[in-house]
């Protein structure tokens, strides 16, 4: 019987026939692109007919200039408010001598997360402020921090809200995941009327980006409480809200703060938009890098910011798991009353020891400060630079790699993946590039995912930004085929060896953190600018995810079944191939599904690389002030991001937000 | 239960503490101020000339005409730039380029109503055009760069020599490498207009069409660039401009006709509207301002070689030219 099945069958198995089907279908459409363009096809055939592309981005641009002025009494003065608050807080902790903020960030570490961490978060801290950063630390600081509070202040409400109206919470998520896709580009200009150009401006833009995760895990964290703890309440005669405060929100605790850090995460990665509308920090010096070509300061602002979004996720995260028992909860327990003169001294000094040093520290550092001032503000000279090395090496590697960096990229990306595939979209009719999307997204993800890919491409073709569409999808297909592969590839050797595992997870980590402008410079050296950089950058940036999940979603699978095939007599590759891969299949294709998302979201960066396509039709609408024409191209990208994401996510009913999975 | 509620509250209680003191201090700072003058807010912009030439100016405000000065950074010539200064969230800009913000001029300065006032020009005059490196046209004996485009003069010998700019993206044209499409440079025009076999490449920013400059430079690879003066990238870069048919009042953007290189940039001074009445003297300071090229490249020329901070550099200028910088107070 086994014998007689065919070879693939035996590999994959009899449910995987349709799989190779669509697999050859596949090979034969890549057949069919790649000699298109050996063949230099000509391009006009698939062009959307003119004559159907309507002016819609005029009312667009007609109705920002009139709310703007109908709401300029309401956001003035608010803007001058925020303001306000924000100067105070930049003043006030630039006005804390820096020793002291040093000091307290490893007193919090150590309180947090034990010796390791406070060491860590102390000479992290030590490092930005040595190597010159330290005000343009403060500033990004005190910019996130704020963002952050009206984050939790409007998401955590809103979550509750969404929490006990699925009405609600209907309306919410379509709008939640626009926010993270549309690119910040194209609300920039009409907030900037609003707001002005102001620190309110980069707090806006930071919290419309990274509001989502915490009101996602509200939602999610108060719909788990379970029933049983919310009748013993009602049961006991308490109201419903006093059963949220006192039930619901303790039991979804945990889920908030993991909210929380992941609203602190994305805070953090938007300093670099927010420098475009003057919100001075790390951001800044990024962009000043840039514009002179310093890949040396431009790779210490990086680690600056990198180093600061370690130490707030690692307080933000030990504060998730500590989750219940509160780490600030006393070590000698007792209370006030009934003891002597001494016990209570005793008591304060054994409950408010921390407090009570920092502020001892924090007065003795302002007197010595003002005798020894290298204690309150630190001087240039004190500072070391790693700039000149790194710009040595990367001029190295631009004439000593340069032969083997443009061999990947005219014939790896260029020939192989992004040619054949930009030409084929050209190519295409754009009735039949409508309906094989529709069908291929009918198949994988239903009806509803169906019409919105025809509703997307249709706002391309009316928008005008049909080829530009093409361009950009053809560019994402490209790096997400590329990151699948290699990500894949990477995550299932590092699941067969953790030595490999332990050395790549720090580099993973810094390749999320790490503000993809930083490296833009050592990039375009290497492979020059154009399309394809932008794909090489993009491919970087998103293999993460779909390493872990590769890695975790093969650990996952049960010894147990594991031994069972090794006693039926698997061979490794076997057991790989027919075991493992499959289990983890569900994990693998989650990360998939958030590098889709990632790529799309590097799209506008693309943009500036001279990727072309949707990103640089949103940047350049934004400088000449075209709102109406940024926001087509914008909710174009949104579009493609929800099919992409509903595909990759298979026929869920419940689907799972992007940028959830740590 | 009580002891998790007790920590909701004094997070609460916190988070209110700090939000009063830092009100407390942003609300003392400007009460204080208005008894004299308030801040006024020069412009920051992301390039070396703009910035030593600002400092300058702050500097000679603070110290001899007791003014409170700060900076706010906006990326050069930008809607952010223009619509502070409609604001009032930026009070003075130096050095706005002309035909790098034409449409945001239009809208904002030379428009019916102007939202945004010029105040002259700094005396900086900006030239636009295509370069080469000039081992491309002498060749570099020392690092065995041999000549590739000897007779490289004018835009009519490109053709010859189209096959040594070309590249992956372009085939078997020659390249020419542009800055963003945001920038009314009209390449496609002017490289029709010469009759020349070119195809322009949009790097997206000047971050990245000065990386791939930098990277041309290292490898030794010719490459045909636009690019303008004064810019830092002359001083770090031997690089020869491609001589152009000269602007005449016929050619774009005023004229129709495309065959002519480009008109000069009169560098200017933006303001708001309100900076007059606000700050009186200061407006007469930086009315009577004047900068030439040479002056402003010699202060970014010791900025770099000599390592010093932008603030630092202008201060050393100001100590060695008071004799110039006399007649502008007022």
């Amino acid at each position: 019987m086994i014998r007689a099945q065919a070879l693939p069958a035996r590999l994959f198995g009899e449910r995987s026939y349709r799989g190779i089907l669509w697999v050859a279908v596949a090979v034969a459409a890549y057949v069919l692109a790649f000699s298109l363009a050996a063949a230099n096809a000509g391009t006009e055939y698939g062009d959307w007919p003119g004559r159907w592309e309507l002016p819609i981005q005029e009312p667009v641009d007609r109705f920002f200039e009139w709310f703007e002025d109908a709401t300029a009494w309401f956001f003035n003065p608010l803007s001058d408010v925020i303001d306000r608050g924000l100067d105070g807080i930049e003043a006030f902790l630039l006005w804390l001598p820096w020793p002291f903020i040093v000091v307290a960030t490893a007193a919090v570490g150590c309180r947090l997360g034990g010796k390791w961490l406070g060491i860590f978060c102390g000479a992290a801290a030590l490092f930005i402020a040595f190597n010159g950063y330290w005000d343009s630390a403060i500033l990004t600081l005190s910019v996130v921090g704020v963002s952050v509070l009206f984050a939790v202040g409007i998401g955590v409400p809103v979550g509750i809200f969404a929490a006990f109206s699925n009405r609600f919470e209907s309306i919410v998520r379509p709008v939640l995941d626009t926010m993270q896709v549309l690119p910040a580009f194209v609300y920039l200009i009409p907030a900037l009327v609003l707001f002005g150009v102001s620190g309110t401006q980069g707090i806006f833009l930071t919290v419309v980006y990274s509001i989502p995760p915490v009101i996602r895990l509200t939602n999610l964290g108060i719909r788990q409480v379970p029933l049983a703890a919310i009748e013993t309440a009602h049961s006991h005669g308490s109201t419903a809200f006093q059963t949220l405060l006192q039930v619901q929100l303790p039991l979804a605790k945990s889920s908030i703060m993991m909210g929380i850090n992941q609203t602190i995460m994305m805070a953090v990665s938007m300093v670099i938009v927010t420098a475009l509308v003057g919100v001075e920090g790390l951001g800044t010096d990024v962009w000043l890098s840039l514009r002179e070509v310093d890949a040396g300061e431009g790779l210490e602002s990086g680690i600056a910011i990198v180093l600061l979004a370690v130490i707030l996720d690692r307080f933000s995260y030990a504060m998730a798991r500590s989750g219940h028992s509160s780490p600030a909860t006393p070590p000698t327990g007792g209370t006030l009353s009934g003891k002597s003169g001494a016990g209570v001294l005793k008591f304060l000094a054994s409950r408010y020891a921390l407090p009570l040093a920092g502020a001892a520290l924090l007065v003795v550092l302002l007197i010595v400060g003002a005798l020894f001032p290298p204690l309150r503000d630190l001087p240039d000279d004190l500072t070391f630079t790693l700039a000149d090395p790194v710009n040595e090496v990367v001029g190295w590697m631009a004439v000593h790699l340069h032969f083997i960096t443009s061999w990947v990229r005219d014939m790896l990306f260029r020939e192989l993946g992004y040619s054949p595939i930009h030409t084929l979209f050209l190519w295409l009719p754009w009735p039949a590039m409508m309906a094989v999307s529709a069908a291929l997204a009918y198949v994988t993800a239903g009806w509803r995912v169906a019409l919105l890919a025809l509703a997307g491409l249709g706002l391309a073709g009316i928008g005008g930004v049909w080829d530009v569409t093409m361009d950009t999808l053809s560019q994402v297909l490209t790096a997400g085929i590329f990151t699948v592969v290699v990500g894949v590839a990477l995550g299932l050797l590092a699941s067969q060896s953790r030595h490999f595992e332990a050395a790549l997870r720090p580099v993973l980590d810094i390749m999320q953190t790490m503000p993809i402008f930083v490296y833009l410079i050592p990039v375009i050296m290497l492979w020059g600018i154009g399309p394809l950089v932008g794909i090489i950058a993009t491919s970087v940036y998103a293999l993460p995810p779909v390493i872990r999940m590769t890695v975790l979603g093969i650990r996952e699978v049960p010894e147990q079944v594991i031994e069972t095939a090794q006693s039926h007599g698997s061979t490794a590759l076997q057991t790989m191939l027919q075991v493992k891969i499959p289990l983890a299949l569900p994990t693998i294709m989650m990360g998939i599904n958030q590098t889709i998302i990632m790529v799309l979201a590097m799209v506008i960066i693309a943009g500036l690389v001279g990727g072309g396509g949707l990103g640089q039709e949103v940047f350049i609408n934004s400088i000449w002030l075209r709102m109406g024409h940024g926001l087509v191209a914008g909710m174009t990208i949104v579009f493609m991001a929800m099919v992409l994401d509903r595909m990759t996510q298979g026929k869920r009913e419940a689907s799972i937000p992007f940028g959830l999975i740590r | 239960m009580t002891k998790r509620k007790n920590n909701w509250i004094r997070l609460s209680l916190m988070g209110v503490l700090v939000m009063a003191l830092a009100a407390g201090i942003a609300c003392s700072q400007p009460a204080e101020e208005t008894e004299t003058r308030g801040t006024l807010y020069l412009v920051d912009q992301d390039w070396n000339g703009q910035l030593v030439t600002t400092a300058v100016m702050r500097i000679l405000l603070e110290q001899e005409m007791d003014h409170n000065v700060a900076t706010k950074f906006a990326p050069a010539d930008s809607a952010p730039l223009f619509i502070g200064l409609e604001e009032g969230d930026f009070h003075f800009v130096c050095c706005n380029w002309p035909s790098y913000s034409a449409a945001l001029l239009e809208e904002y300065v030379d428009a019916d109503e102007a939202k945004v006032q010029r105040i002259g020009t700094v005396g900086i005059t900006g030239e636009t055009g295509w370069y080469v490196p000039s081992y491309v046209i002498n060749g570099d004996p020392d690092r065995g760069i041999a000549p590739v485009a000897p007779d490289l003069k004018t835009v009519a010998d490109l053709n010859q020599y189209k096959s040594v700019f070309a590249t992956s993206d372009t085939g078997d044209k020659g390249r020419l490498l542009e800055f963003t499409a945001a920038w009314d440079t009209s390449p496609g025009e002017r490289l029709a207009a010469f009759g020349v076999d070119f195809q322009p490449v949009f790097a997206g920013s000047e971050g990245a069409a000065l990386a791939e400059l930098d990277a041309a430079f290292e490898r030794g690879d010719p490459i045909l660039t636009y690019l303008w003066e004064p810019h830092w990238a002359h001083a770090k870069y031997d690089l020869v401009q491609i001589e152009m048919p000269e602007w005449t009042s016929d050619c774009y953007p005023e004229g129709e006709s495309y065959n002519c290189g480009f008109p000069t940039d009169s560098v200017a001074k933006l303001a708001w509207p309100g900076f007059q009445e606000e700050f009186p003297e200061a407006y007469q300071f930086l009315n009577n301002f004047q900068m030439t090229n040479a002056q402003q490249n010699e202060i970014v020329l010791n900025l770099t070689e000599n390592d010093l901070t932008v603030r630092q550099a202008a201060q050393a200028w100001i100590d060695a030219n008071e004799d110039i910088w006399k007649a502008w107070i007022p």
